[in-house]
């Protein structure tokens, strides 16, 4: 019995309590779609003027409200499996549905301030925040191949757009038609995956999928392909190498929020949806995709590590450095078990904060001539705004994971769950390539304290100094005090490791 | 296990033999005496003034992607329509909320000019 | 939170606060605010070990604060925890007691560095302060780890502080990179410590020595030691101690005396429940101390920078202190420490004004006459010399007596009775010399015509002040230990440390009066017999006798040359080669090759053309075939 006979004959009974019930499940994405749709009309509807002001307001009231409802449901323990097994509300969902959130509003505060800058048109580019966020909620909310397969077109159809968001400038324009064509090649790797997978297993939900798939099944050639092809279209989407080469013209080219937004939210996203698909899915056929998603963190590491050494532009520096720093993650993916997945969950929140903090104090030194991302532009920032080169130096020192910055105990949980699930020669490369990541961070830092001739103070941008400055001090804080969310990465790694047996 | 998959495989394997059968018999034995005004694009009898491959004005696209909305909206309701009795009233309001939400990307795009022609 | 431990976390929190208020507000801060917070925080700190203090004179017991878990991952579990016993008060009322007084100095000896850079020599103090204090209050291997590695980081930027001058930035990164040997050592120790204990926190490891074996403590003990001697300037690993120098002079007192060498000594006296075990790593301190003590005393005799010299002779005094707690005479080897930190610190804060009056001349043959024209300073230094050398009533007697007593007196000095003892004796007498020389040319002698300075004038009160108090200090130091020169008094500091490390393990012998009288008199006679030898040449110059002796002395046994010929040379020759053979055509060329990077510049505007866009697709397509081989391999293989 397929999923979708499974829906249609389920459904004769669909009392409106359990309609009711279904959608307090998915409240914060809910939340978030409704947000967006009065975004749309209010960007029609309005007088040119007010746009830009009300659509912000509704977007932060949206989050806001999407964050309450996810916070709520996570202080009763967490939410079930909704609409026949397609979408789930439980912790896995929540952690990421409160860290989209966070990052929402972080993201629209550096939007707000970039556009003004630049003199570009406001609402739309926060409709489109809107959407991929809810895309991005609904990957790490998805429990079927259908719902994960629409959530990751709505994120990447959102974020195709809004990198070709500054119209007039070509660089924009290129990367995002570069973006649309790569990602169109890798959405079909996804889905001729999801199809041999589903033909092997009769289903589309996970936990259908996991109980069709025994050990022995492991000899399928249609489900090794499937697995395969799943593995090379997620991968594109977290950037590992060798499907990362758009990653670096892709940030480069986007607006400068978007990049600090797409950077992390994809990241984390496809992270949430590599975890549920292969950890709770395919958890019989671990050992394929382990494999594969090793031979990807290798290369990713090594090729991320050794191409950021020589980048002049920090953008670039810094979606090498990502590609990178996903290898990392994916050593966590591939050591599983509680600690790997916890430790996945408290690094994808650290990075979101120290990869977001680090391009949002780009965007302060954005001005009407366009973005000065080159490492020279940076040079003398300790001394032009103090505030901004000690907080960018922190972003660049935890990246580099040291002590006691919240990148250096992420990369600990990391390594120390990989070593506990026997990768040690897995964990012998990561810190390897990530000495080697030190000298392109301390380069960046060397630049930030280098004095200049320029002298002249930036000016005020209120928005983005918020952004930067919540970042920096959650860097730090979440170093000293890692709890903090690391038992919430636990509590919220606990779901998918039910779902797969374990 | 992939033995279920074999009846597919056998037709999979006749239509390309058939299809390529067919094309190359009629290339093998039909008369071939190509000469200009033959070699031309067909265009219903009229004959083609310049190249078929030139751009067209974006706006095209633009339709074309709302028609494509509004067509795949229409796809939705045939399963809709027949499991509409077992749905029962909230079948009803799904479709609707599916409706409304459309309905806004047709006010936004109106609004936005996306629907005149200059 | 208890009060206790409130005030515990204040000491490190006060000059936390002090090093990032200097640091953070550089630019803005007006002078006095920096002169007020600079020293302040540390009196503060110190305050704060007071109260501590008071609570461990009413009781021997050891505390231990946990704050907060830090880490949990798995089994693996540390906790933010400090542990106060009566020797991390003793360390704390050294570190902040006499680190006060030298960062007070500071104020004075700095004052001609302008406004960012004033701030930033006391932002440096601080955070060497707070490293250090974080380094003996640490409750688990990781904190210790933590402030052992940011000593030696604060130490790098106090040595590198004059960064414009191509010596200072040399020095500071020799001494940093012999400091990462040593941190290199503590790690690996505590790796070992982990993985066989499973343990991080001192009462945890402690708990688990007695089930161990042998071989694990002594491979312990052995990377700890490894650790202490080369932060605490030992052989061989010594090599960074003179040149640290370069550094301002507080900063060479707060280095020398008070507390960054001490580190390795109160790394023995802190893991002394292993050391116990592990006797020969334990007899391996006391020989490394004892010929450090002498190499050290030999090349001081020739030095003629007067900091060098001090240098060397803080070399040699740490010796001693490895000495006494190598062979387990704990007491002994802590009230060296102190009395050390004491009149290490004068010399130090002494020949600082003098440089000073000097305008920052520091070989001491073109100073001379300083009897008569710096009459306070040259009285200070001349009670610290006396206490170096061990003369009573000053606290060097009382405090070298007491390790050479229990040296002689201990019955089985590692299969060699008497022998360290006799080497401390050897290094008592070279000290007496070199300490004279010292004084005799630097002071006494009439004003060399090199002198720079015609009318050298006194240093500023704030610099006289905590030079004065420390001469206080050093004159009656040494009664809280009578005991040291004269049975039966009584012996404070013996008796407050005992509850932390241990009494000592043997009865002393009576015969030690005749050794103490022995040593005191002859190490007097020695200092005297330097006049003779370079200021009324008596007797002939000795080193135009045995030339090769002095060369072998100027060079400093040729340590830096073999380092040089050993690790530098090659190295240097294996990066060029690997800069050649590797960076240049792989790591820089191969990218471009590729195509993995569009040389940036270049890639601005023309990053997304056509033929691009053909290859990410081409990779991206023989990425995917890779893996799918990979795994075909991987499942035909296995």
């Amino acid at each position: 019995m397929n999923g979708l006979q499974l829906a249609a004959t389920a459904a004769v009974d669909y009392p409106p309590s359990q309609a009711f019930g279904d959608l307090s499940q998915i409240a914060p994405i809910a939340t978030l779609a409704v947000a967006m749709i009065v975004a749309i009309l209010a960007d029609a509807v309005l007088p040119f003027p007010r746009r830009g002001p009300v659509v912000m307001a509704i977007s932060a009231a949206g989050l806001v409200v999407a964050f309450a409802f996810a916070f709520g449901s996570w202080l009763q323990g967490g939410g079930h499996s909704a609409y026949f097994g397609f979408v789930t509300g439980d912790n896995f969902a929540l952690y990421f549905e409160m860290l989209f959130s966070v990052l929402g509003l972080m993201t629209l505060v550096v939007s707000h301030a970039y556009v003004r800058r630049r003199g570009l048109y406001e609402a739309e580019l926060h409709i489109l925040t809107l959407a991929a966020l809810v895309g991005m909620m609904a990957l790490a909310a998805a429990t079927s191949l259908v719902t994960v397969f629409v959530a990751l077109e709505t994120l990447s159809l959102a974020l195709y757009v809004a990198t070709g968001y500054s119209r007039r400038d070509t660089t924009s324009q290129e990367a995002a038609a570069k973006y649309l064509l790569i990602g169109g090649f890798a959405s079909a790797f996804v889905l001729y995956g999801m199809a041999l997978v589903y033909g092997a297993s009769g289903s589309t939900l996970l936990p259908e999928i996991n109980k069709a798939i025994t050990a022995n099944q492991a000899s399928n050639p249609i489900l090794i392909l499937g697995v395969v092809m799943l593995a090379v279209g997620f991968s594109f989407k977290i950037s590992g190498a060798p499907f990362h080469q758009w990653t670096p013209d892709v940030y480069q080219g986007a607006p400068l929020p978007v990049t600090a937004f797409m950077s992390v939210g994809t990241k984390a996203a496809a992270f949430a949806m590599i975890i549920r698909v292969f950890g709770s899915g395919l958890a019989n056929v671990s050992t394929e995709w382990q494999v594969l998603l090793a031979f990807v963190a290798v290369l990713s590491m090594v090729v991320g590590n050794l191409a950021a050494i020589v980048q002049s532009s920090v953008k670039r520096l810094l979606a090498y450095s990502g590609i990178a720093q996903g290898g990392y993650m994916l050593v966590g993916v591939i050591a599983g078990g509680r600690d790997g997945v916890a430790a996945v969950l408290f690094y994808l929140a650290a990075y979101v904060f120290m990869n977001f903090g680090a391009f949002a104090v780009l965007t302060v030194l954005v001005d009407r001539r366009g973005e000065h991302d080159q490492l020279d532009d940076l040079t003398g920032l300790g001394y032009r705004n103090q505030p901004l080169g000690i907080l960018m130096t922190v972003f660049m020192l935890s990246l580099a994971g040291f002590p006691p910055l919240v990148g250096f105990i992420g990369k600990f949980f990391l390594f120390r769950a990989a070593v506990a699930g026997g990768w040690t020669w897995l964990v012998v490369i990561a810190v390897l390539a990530s000495v080697i990541s030190v000298a392109y961070y301390l380069r960046v830092v060397y630049h930030v304290w280098t004095p200049s001739a320029e002298q002249a103070h930036l000016r005020r941008m209120p928005g983005p100094l918020v952004a930067v400055l919540a970042s920096g001090i959650l860097a730090l804080i979440l170093g000293v005090f890692p709890t903090l969310i690391l038992v919430a990465g636990l509590t919220g790694a606990a779901p998918v490791l039910v779902a797969a047996g374990h | 296990m992939l033995s279920d998959y074999a009846p597919l495989v056998i037709y999979a394997v006749i239509v390309v033999g058939v299809v390529g059968l067919l094309i190359t018999l009629s290339n093998l034995l039909g008369p071939q005496k190509p000469y200009k005004s033959k070699l031309l694009p067909y265009e219903s009898g009229i004959v083609p003034v310049d190249p078929a491959r030139k751009r067209y004005s974006v706006r095209f696209y633009l339709t074309a992607m709302l028609f494509i909305i509004f067509d795949v909206e229409a796809v939705f309701f045939y399963p809709w329509a027949v499991v509409l009795r077992q749905l029962r009233w909230y079948g009803v309001i799904e479709m609707l909320v599916f409706i409304g939400i459309l309905l806004v990307a047709l006010v936004h795009i109106w609004r936005k000019g996306g629907l005149e022609w200059e | 939170m208890g009060n206790l431990q409130a005030v515990t976390l204040a000491v490190l929190l006060l000059p936390a606060a002090g090093a990032t208020v200097l640091g953070t507000g550089s630019f803005r801060l007006p002078r006095r605010a920096v002169q007020l917070i600079g020293p302040g925080v540390v009196w503060l700190a110190f305050l704060c070990v007071l109260v501590l203090l008071a609570d461990s004179l009413s009781q021997a017991k050891a505390h231990d604060f946990t704050y907060w878990t830090w880490v949990q991952s798995g089994s693996f579990q540390v906790p933010a925890n400090l542990y106060v016993d009566r020797l991390t008060v003793f360390m704390g009322l050294v570190i902040t007691g006499v680190g006060g007084l030298i960062v007070t100095y500071a104020v004075g000896y700095m004052e001609h560095e302008t406004g960012a850079s004033y701030a930033r020599f006391f932002c440096y103090m601080d955070l060497f302060i707070l490293s250090m204090l974080l380094l003996v209050l640490a409750g688990n291997l990781v904190f210790l780890i933590i402030g052992w590695a940011a000593v030696g980081l604060s130490s790098y930027l106090l040595i590198g502080f004059y960064y414009w001058r191509y010596s200072a930035v040399v020095a500071a990164r020799k001494a940093f990179v012999m400091n990462v040997i040593g941190d290199i050592g503590l790690i690996l120790a505590a790796f070992a410590i982990f993985a066989s204990f499973r343990q991080v926190t001192y009462p945890g490891v402690f708990a688990s020595v007695p089930h161990s074996d042998g071989f694990t403590l002594e491979l312990i003990g052995f990377l700890l030691l490894v650790g202490g001697i080369a932060k605490s300037a030992q052989v061989p690993l010594h090599t960074w101690l003179p040149d640290a120098m370069e550094g301002p002079t507080p900063v060479s007192a707060l280095i020398h005396a008070a507390t960054m060498v001490t580190a390795g000594v109160y790394l023995i006296a802190r893991m002394h429940p292993i050391y116990d075990v592990a006797v020969f790593s334990h007899y391996t301190a006391a020989a490394i101390g004892a010929v450090s003590a002498l190499l050290a005393g030999f090349i001081a005799i020739v030095q003629t920078d007067i900091k060098r010299v001090l240098a060397y002779s803080t070399m040699s005094q740490i010796g001693y202190m490895f000495l006494a707690v190598g062979i387990g005479a704990y007491g002994a080897g802590l009230f060296h420490l102190l009395a050390h930190a004491f009149f290490k610190a004068l010399l130090f804060m002494s020949a600082g004004s003098v440089i000073h009056a000097m305008h920052d001349e520091q070989d001491m043959r073109k100073f001379g006459g300083l009897w008569r024209d710096m009459r306070v300073t040259s009285v200070c230094f001349l009670i610290g010399s006396l206490s170096l050398v061990g003369v009573f009533p000053f606290v060097g007697f009382f405090s070298k007596e007491l390790v050479l007593g229990d040296a002689f007196s201990d019955p089985n000095g590692g299969g060699f009775p008497q022998v360290l003892w006799v080497i401390g004796f050897v290094t008592a007498l070279l000290t007496g010399f070199y300490t004279g020389r010292m004084w005799w040319i630097a002071f006494w002698r009439p004003a060399s015509p090199e002198r720079p300075v015609e009318h050298p004038h006194e240093a500023p009160r704030v610099m006289m002040v905590p030079v004065v108090i420390l001469t206080v200090l050093t004159c009656v130091g040494g009664f809280l230990q009578i005991n040291a020169g004269f049975h039966p008094g009584w012996k404070l500091v013996e008796e407050f440390l005992a509850p932390a490390v241990g009494p000592l393990g043997w009865e002393a012998r009576g015969i030690e009066y005749l050794v103490t009288a022995a040593t005191f008199l002859l190490g007097l006679f020695t200092f005297w017999l330097a006049y003779y030898f370079y200021i009324q040449p008596r007797f002939s110059i000795w080193s135009a006798r045995v030339p090769r002796l002095q060369r072998l002395l100027e060079h400093k046994f040729y340590f830096d040359e073999l380092y040089d010929a050993l690790f530098v040379r090659p190295l240097d020759r294996a990066a060029l080669a690997g800069d050649r053979l590797l960076e240049q055509p792989v790591l820089e060329g191969t990218p471009e090759e590729v195509g993995v990077v569009a040389t940036s510049s270049a890639a601005a505007l023309s990053l997304t053309e056509n033929g691009y866009f053909r290859a990410y697709m081409l990779v991206f397509l023989g990425g995917a075939l890779a893996g799918a081989a990979l795994l075909l391999a991987y499942r035909v293989f296995t």
